[in-house]
């Protein structure tokens, strides 16, 4: 049960990474010189958490990084325009650190009886969190953003975000509250 | 408790750190949007992250193994706040090896308290502590976490394996109590020695009918009597020799044959004692049965090799524990000239003396050069040399490198013995 399970969480996370890599490929308005060197590096930091998540826990957040790198480099030439795939790529990248160290986890996930049901709802809500985090960034990070309908996304992005953690610091709290409080 | 990020914390903050820098350097809020993820989880993840309280009790499913055999230490956690994720891993003490990978993870729910088992194989015998367990518990979002041990440690008695050993030494001189040793003195045994002419007294069951009938006149039959034996397992913990780390060293060679052979003379309803002949000295009066067992293994458990530059002679020993007629046998690598002249001493003193020599040549490699291949023949042939001297003297040695069975060595000793008793009338 735990090799599959650690077998399956691997398998997503590296699909995950190769989507974020391969990500400037369907971005409109990369400029196609940068989509090349984009990829590149990209696919250096799938290899990379590959090696993470053969057990050189320490590579995972080199991977992260390096797929970051790839992302920012396809941005190179595309002018000050806001680009909004970032509000996938960033819970996507997260996502893909996360389930690197579930999978090195495995055997604790494995040891529980209810897990797929921790799992999934740990996962929607972070998803959900980091949704609402890049819809403040991208509220906040637009200069020529306009209008009312970005501006309420840009709120309701804020209020999801603070009643995320909110109820995340909750539960938390009443699993593992600190002494003396 | 010590308390350390882990590689989650650190990967978190330096891409925090980087996507703010970037951002700022280049200008590109994405940089900014893709590091607020990871930014959001530490900042949650770090607020809610407090110190974990709980409470571990430890139990051994039994505190008497024989060697080889697995004891299992159960532990069980308890918290009353609950633990996200706690790692355990049992201090392995000498000798003791895990029988199944070493670390145990759980999630510790309040109020629920979890049982974790661990299967671990004595390899050694002695008297391992086990119950301390390193411990290394994480935060829910597995950011922090806080290394401790805990535990009670308990003593776990591992005993040697006795074996079934089949073959003795015989002894040249019996005692008085009934036993299974053919005596060389005549009385009410089994065995068959001799006839003689009757004489008033004699049974009338023991008359030789045939020889009778022959001789004209009445024959009863002699028997010799079966009598028990004194012996005295010599040990020498002066000297350890181990091939390399993890192996087994001489000691526990001459651990495992002295509980094999006490166990045998005991088992036919012999005395046995014991003799630690080292560093510091220990001794177990002559006994019989099962309680004596005990008594030489328990002293057997605590024996270990102790540094002493002390000379001294078999004379300190109490009379009561080298009785006059004893067989002494003893076990010895031969290397310490200490043991060596006790050996003789024993044998001056008219003892029965047989030596097992847990041959030190099968722990040493003769070296590379030249020079050190002849120290090593030299160191040989004085060994051979100290072993003819014994064997002048009676007292005859075999050889045993852990490589064949302790049963042969036994009966290659008696078979040489006899020969020897043969040569010298």
């Amino acid at each position: 049960m735990t090799a599959l399970l650690r077998w399956t969480t691997a398998a997503m996370c590296l699909i995950i990474g190769a989507g974020v890599a391969c990500a400037p490929f369907t971005s409109p308005g990369t400029d196609p010189r940068a989509v090349g060197p984009a990829v590149a590096v990209g696919l250096v930091g799938v290899a990379v958490l590959g090696l993470g998540l053969a057990g050189w826990t320490q590579a995972v957040g080199g991977a992260a990084v390096l797929l970051a790198a790839g992302y920012g480099i396809s941005l190179v030439g595309r002018g000050t325009r806001f680009d909004n795939g970032v509000l996938v790529i960033a819970p996507a990248l997260l996502l893909v650190t996360e389930i690197a160290y579930w999978s090195l986890d495995a055997r604790l996930l494995g040891a529980e009886a209810d897990w797929p049901r921790r799992a999934a709802r740990t996962l929607a809500e972070a998803a959900a969190a980091l949704l609402a985090a890049g819809g403040i960034q991208a509220a906040v990070a637009v200069p020529s953003a306009r209008g009312v309908g970005l501006s309420a996304l840009g709120v309701a992005a804020a209020v999801g975000v603070l009643a995320v953690a909110d109820r995340l610091g909750r539960r938390a709290r009443a699993e593992d509250p600190a002494p003396g409080r | 408790m010590a308390r350390y990020g882990t590689p989650r914390l650190h990967a978190y903050a330096t891409l925090t750190v980087l996507g703010v820098l970037v951002a700022l350097a280049s200008g590109r809020p994405e940089f900014a949007a893709l590091a607020a993820p990871f930014a959001l989880l530490l900042t949650v993840g770090l607020a809610v992250s407090s110190r974990p309280r709980f409470t571990i009790e430890t139990r051994l499913s039994a505190n008497r193994v024989i060697q080889g055999d697995t004891v299992t230490l159960i532990a069980t956690v308890s918290s009353p706040e609950g633990v996200a994720r706690l790692d355990l891993s049992p201090v392995m003490p000498a000798g003791v090896e895990p029988a199944l990978p070493l670390v145990g993870t759980v999630r510790v729910t309040p109020g629920e308290p979890v049982e974790l088992e661990f299967p671990l194989r004595a390899a050694r015998w002695g008297t391992p502590q086990l119950g301390v367990f390193r411990l290394r518990a994480s935060d829910r979002f597995g950011l922090v976490r806080y290394d401790s041990s805990a535990g009670r440690a308990e003593p776990v008695r591992v005993l040697p394996d006795a074996g079934t050993l089949q073959a003795l030494i015989h002894p040249a001189h019996t005692e008085i109590f009934a036993g299974e040793v053919v005596s060389r003195h005549r009385g009410d045994g089994i065995e068959f020695s001799d006839v003689r002419a009757f004489s008033i007294g004699d049974r009338v069951r023991d008359i030789n009918w045939r020889a009778t009938a022959r001789a004209g006149e009445l024959f009863v039959n002699q028997r010799v009597a079966d009598r028990n034996a004194d012996v005295v397992l010599f040990v020498d913990t002066f000297n350890e020799l181990r091939p390399a780390p993890g192996m087994q060293s001489s000691l526990d060679f001459a651990v495992s044959a002295t509980a094999s052979v006490a166990a045998a003379y005991l088992r036919r309803r012999d005395r046995v004692g014991l003799v630690g002949w080292g560093g510091y000295l220990q001794w177990v009066a002559l006994g019989m049965g099962q309680a004596a067992l005990y008594r030489i293994v328990d002293v057997l458990l605590e024996a270990r090799v102790v540094r002493s530059d002390a000379w001294r002679g078999v004379r300190i020993l109490p009379a009561g524990v080298l009785p006059p007629g004893a067989l002494v046998i003893a076990l010895t690598p031969l290397l310490d000239p200490r043991m060596t002249n006790a050996v003789f001493d024993l044998r001056a003193r008219g003892s029965d003396v047989a030596v097992i020599e847990l041959d030190p040549v099968a722990f040493q490699t003769p070296g590379r050069r030249p020079e050190e291949q002849l120290a090593f023949r030299l160191w040989r042939l004085s060994r051979l040399r100290v072993r003819r001297r014994l064997e002048d003297r009676g007292v005859i040695v075999a050889q045993w490198d852990g490589g064949r069975e302790l049963e042969e060595v036994v009966r290659e000793l008696e078979d040489r013995r006899r020969q020897y008793w043969r040569r010298s009338g």
